[in-house]
């Protein structure tokens, strides 16, 4: 490989810039901001590190990440396991594949407000019809509006809804690129299938499977449309995932410097879980650099 | 590829129909409820049976037309964020692809560590220096933030398909004299175009269905869709359901047309590698 | 730096491209759904028709829910540069913090004064005024009367409208019931997105909350007893099972749609669940001052929750003369007429003396009894809308039966003193 000229670099410079502006830039201010008690008049006082002290002594924000991190752990593995499943079914046997594809990726497509109108809509109490439909084969319905686990299921249901098909495409694409037999016998052969699966399936997968898992930890921690339009976090804000306690803090109760340090946990939480993949892909760049 | 037991096919296809159920259930019972009778949108039980009608949509042409233009402001910043997004990933990938040294995989590596964070974040800092800049409820800002959080993406997907492009073509036009713009747009744009949809695909469904930044960063001028559906969805007189599902078909349908058109380029994309790395 | 920005507000203004055309002026209110309602309406007639043909100006409406609005008015209202000329405020969302993003209205009061202020009662005034700086006029108080589906009690063979709160528990009890066909009605609902629905359940019974001392007080035994009237009343279904996510707009469905037969609501709503557009019920619904316990003697009424919204101007408004001379007019006693008409709970006392509201708003007498008592939710302080949020979530826990309603209100003191003035 060629060393780059500078011509070639000014190249890098545009999406560099857009990142340092509005990413890198602003994380940095956040944690300035975290450690100041600022409202609307803008005069930002610095208060060290009470707003931390502020916002691990309440309850609400352990809460918010209580339930934040079991609603992304149901989502990425609920994820996992459905696109998992679905990516062998397509990948395998199948008429019309392309038809099938087609309407599985297309949740992808609808935006989340839609999404939580269109499951609101069918899981209305006593009036939706899948509620109706549930009471009447007597199983009774998701009591989402009153009961807070019912309220995080179903926006775990509707996450993994709006999200398996970014994890059905990269499991599928992976499984393209192995040889169809396998994905095949994999699938059919019972106790052989399962050797097959778990021995050659499984670990060929694998780089591909640890990346979707990894993105959509990342992406699932943002949760936020969904419980926001669904309950804004009630009833007794039992719902509220750390997102939402960061909007409300912020946008609410107007107290920047607290939001701000929400701001920067979800922050260093993130990092945290993607810690083990980045050392990954770091060794794995500059082996070949 | 050998046929499985007849068993083993009816299994199959029965799985299938599930997960399309699953799939396309609430999309369907939305757009079905949108050219309902209003009146029947709640009816228990269901029916299945009525005299379609476009009352819904009538409604919502007259007493949302802010839907419509935001329609319009929804269009500007998909395309803008889109056009934005590849120009400046194609050019990142293309060196990266092409290059390599120390300091180009440090700078590789910071584009994924950057991705990492939570865009709600952003929004604390971003809303005073927006203020001060004067662009707050501006097309131009949602133009940048949505082409800023799909940057490293895109630069992966365009790195991926550009390196399937033979490096010996770049170099005989460079060698005949050819800038390095001039080898993007004559040698590696034609070759990557399958990239560039792929690539696009993301951005555009994230352009066009994002909420927390229009929700924080717009009021009217720049308001997109997904918002009024949001206003739709908290409308005083209670919920109009027929109006929503109304708005949220025509919102749905040329994103979803885009998604199934271009699947294919992000199956081969993937494929190819793009999220390998 | 003068040149990106110069250079970046180019750019913006080039893609902006707003939709203002043939030299017409373009003027905006920020407000809920229920103020354009009010001042625009057909029974009454719009409030800004002559205005907006004298100024050749059209007015454009921006709507948002009660908690919603507040939060994008003080987010515009805080930004380099406005677009918001006028904006509807309420009491209990404001506080200190937020007066200095609004104009002071002192001068421009005194400069052009309005028509008739005395009119307009001075609590009024003040419940928008904060360290000397008013920021908002009066425009629409929303007081809570006592709402019940006369059609369903008929259903239910309920003859004598309830005059003590006892008798409200008794017939919300009764009204809850399965009909034949396996829909359910709940006796009573009320919303639950902050205290302003239960307020009157808790004055009912002696309670309240915080006093205008700024004193927390909802541990006393009376708003104690309040609160586990309402935890039995959920549990039994009395209260509708989806009601911790009602804001005031799913009360209002709730009600048209005959989902629940009673409920405290400002007056003006009888226009909307009478409505026959809206309403499954309309000219069904009875409205009456909420009545309290018959043992606390008095009057035998709640003093029933009010809340004042007032017309503001941003302080970063483009022309804050013209947004001045709107809010004058949206205020004269003329359209204040004009907009009781609609279903305003007018600020002038005058209005109530207009035979067209006598004959339109039928309720205007009932309402008019009971607002010198009325009161405000909360008194205004900076930390209001934290200590209504940790209040209500208090509140749900022991409606949901995580606390006990005793333990649930003395751990709101524990959270909700602190936040208080001294």
């Amino acid at each position: 490989m060629k060393r780059a000229r500078r011509s070639e670099l000014a190249l890098l410079a545009p999406a560099h810039m857009l990142l340092l502006a509005f990413i890198v830039l602003p994380a940095i201010y956040v944690g300035w901001m975290s450690l100041t008690k600022t409202s609307f008049e803008g005069s930002a006082a610095f208060v060290g590190f009470a707003n931390y002290a502020t916002l691990f002594g309440d309850a609400v924000f352990w809460r918010a990440a209580w339930n934040t991190f079991w609603v992304v752990n149901a989502v990425v593995y609920g994820e996992m396991l459905l696109g998992l499943g679905l990516a062998l079914l397509a990948a395998g046997w199948m008429p019309w594949r392309r038809v099938l594809i087609a309407c599985l990726i297309a949740p992808y497509a609808i935006n989340e407000v839609s999404a939580v109108a269109m499951w609101r809509y069918v899981l209305e109490p006593d009036v939706g019809m899948v509620s109706w439909l549930l009471v009447r084969i007597g199983i009774g319905q998701l009591d989402w509006t009153a009961d807070p686990t019912d309220a995080l299921t179903l926006a775990a249901i509707l996450s993994i809804w709006t999200h398996t098909p970014f994890t059905f495409l990269i499991l599928y694409a992976a499984l393209r690129a192995v040889p169809q037999e396998l994905t095949e016998a994999a699938v059919v052969d019972g106790a052989r299938g399962w050797a097959v699966f778990r021995h050659v399936l499984l670990p060929s997968i694998m780089p591909a499977l640890l990346v979707a898992l990894l993105f959509r930890y990342i992406i699932a921690m943002r949760i936020f449309a969904e419980i926001w339009l669904l309950t804004e976090g009630g009833p007794a804000r039992l719902t509220e995932v750390l997102a939402v306690y960061l909007y409300r803090t912020a946008f609410r109760y107007h107290e920047f410097g607290l939001a701000s340090a929400t701001g920067l946990t979800m922050m260093l939480l993130s990092l945290a879980i993607a810690a083990p993949y980045l050392v990954h892909v770091y060794r794995r760049m500059f082996r070949h650099a | 590829m050998r046929r499985p037991s007849l068993a083993g096919r009816v299994l199959r296809i029965a799985l299938a129909l599930m997960a399309v159920i699953w799939s396309l259930f609430p999309i369907a019972m939305v757009v079905l409820a949108s050219v309902k009778p209003p009146r029947e949108i709640f009816a228990v039980p269901p029916t299945l049976v009525f005299a379609p009608s476009l009352d819904s949509y009538v409604k919502l042409w007259r007493e949302w037309p802010a839907f419509f233009a935001d329609m319009r402001n929804s269009l500007i910043i998909t395309v803008g964020a889109t056009l934005v997004c590849v120009t400046v990933s194609t050019a990142a990938g293309y060196v990266y692809s092409r290059f390599a040294g120390k300091w180009l995989t440090a700078s590789a590596f910071a584009m994924v560590v950057v991705r990492m964070l939570p865009p709600i974040v952003v929004t604390l800092p971003l809303f005073p220096v927006f203020s001060w800049l004067r662009v707050n409820d501006t097309h131009l800002l949602l133009v940048l933030l949505y082409a800023t959080f799909f940057v490293s993406l895109a630069t992966w997907i365009m790195r991926a398909f550009i390196d399937q492009v033979p490096r010996e073509l770049d170099e005989s036009a460079t060698v005949d004299g050819a800038t390095v713009l001039q080898v993007l747009r004559h040698v590696i744009l034609p070759l990557t175009l399958n990239g560039i949809v792929a690539a696009s695909l993301f951005v555009i469904v994230y352009a066009w269905n994002e909420f927390i930044f229009a929700l924080v960063f717009t009021t009217r001028n720049a308001r997109t869709t997904p918002l009024v559906i949001s206003e739709i969805l908290s409308t005083v007189e209670g919920v109009d359901w027929g109006v929503l599902f109304a708005a949220a078909t025509i919102q749905l349908v040329p994103v979803l047309l885009f998604v199934l058109a271009a699947q294919r380029f992000v199956i081969a994309g993937l494929t190819a590698g793009a999220v390998k790395g | 730096m003068n040149t990106t920005r110069r250079g970046l507000m180019a750019g913006a203004t080039l893609l902006a491209m707003p939709a203002i055309a043939q030299g017409q002026k373009r003027v905006t209110i920020m407000s809920h759904a229920v103020h354009q309602r009010v001042v625009t309406g057909a029974k009454g007639g719009d409030s800004t028709a002559a205005w907006r043909e004298k100024n050749n100006a059209s007015i454009e409406w921006l709507t948002f829910g009660v908690e919603a609005v507040h939060e994008r008015v003080y987010r515009e209202a805080a930004l380099a540069q406005g677009s918001v000329d006028v904006a509807f405020l309420l009491e209990r969302y404001g506080g200190p913090h937020i007066a200095p993003l609004f104009e002071d209205l002192g001068p421009l009061m005194a400069a052009d004064p309005l028509e008739a202020p005395d009119e307009i009662s001075p609590s009024m005034f003040a419940a928008h005024t904060y360290r000397g700086r008013s920021i908002g006029v009066p425009y629409r108080h929303a007081t809570h009367g006592f709402f019940w589906n006369k059609a369903l009690f008929e259903e239910r063979g309920v003859s004598a409208v309830p005059t003590t709160f006892e008798q409200i528990a008794e017939t919300a009890e009764k009204m809850t019931f399965t009909r034949g066909d396996g829909s359910r009605l709940a006796g009573y609902a009320t919303s639950m997105d902050d205290p302003s629905g239960i307020m009157d359940i808790i004055r009912a019974h002696g309670g309240d909350f915080i006093t205008r001392d700024y004193k927390y007080v909802a541990d006393a035994p009376e708003a104690v007893r309040a609160v586990t009237l309402l935890r039995d009343w959920y549990r039994k279904g009395v209260l509708p099972r989806n009601m911790m996510t009602f804001k005031t707009e799913e009360v209002i469905t709730t009600m048209q749609q005959g989902r629940a037969a009673m409920t405290n609501q400002p007056f003006g709503r009888y226009e909307n669940y009478n409505d026959p557009k809206q309403s499954k019920f309309p000219g069904q619904f009875g409205v009456a001052p909420l009545p309290a316990l018959s043992t606390l003697g008095g009057n035998g009424l709640v003093p029933a929750k009010t809340s004042v919204w007032a017309m503001a101007i941003p302080r970063n408004a483009p022309d804050k003369k013209l947004s001045w001379s709107l809010i004058k007019e949206i205020s004269s006693p003329q359209n204040t007429i004009r907009a009781a008409v609609n279903g305003n709970g007018p600020v002038r006392m005058s209005a109530y003396d207009d035979p067209r509201v006598k004959e339109l708003a039928p309720y205007s007498e009932a309402e008019r009894r009971v607002l010198p008592t009325a009161m405000l939710v909360v008194p205004g302080f900076e930390q209001a809308a934290r200590a209504m949020d940790i209040f209500m979530e208090e509140v749900q826990k022991a409606m949901l039966g995580q606390a006990e309603p005793a333990a649930a209100m003395k751990a709101a003191r524990g959270r909700i003193e602190p936040l208080l003035p001294t």
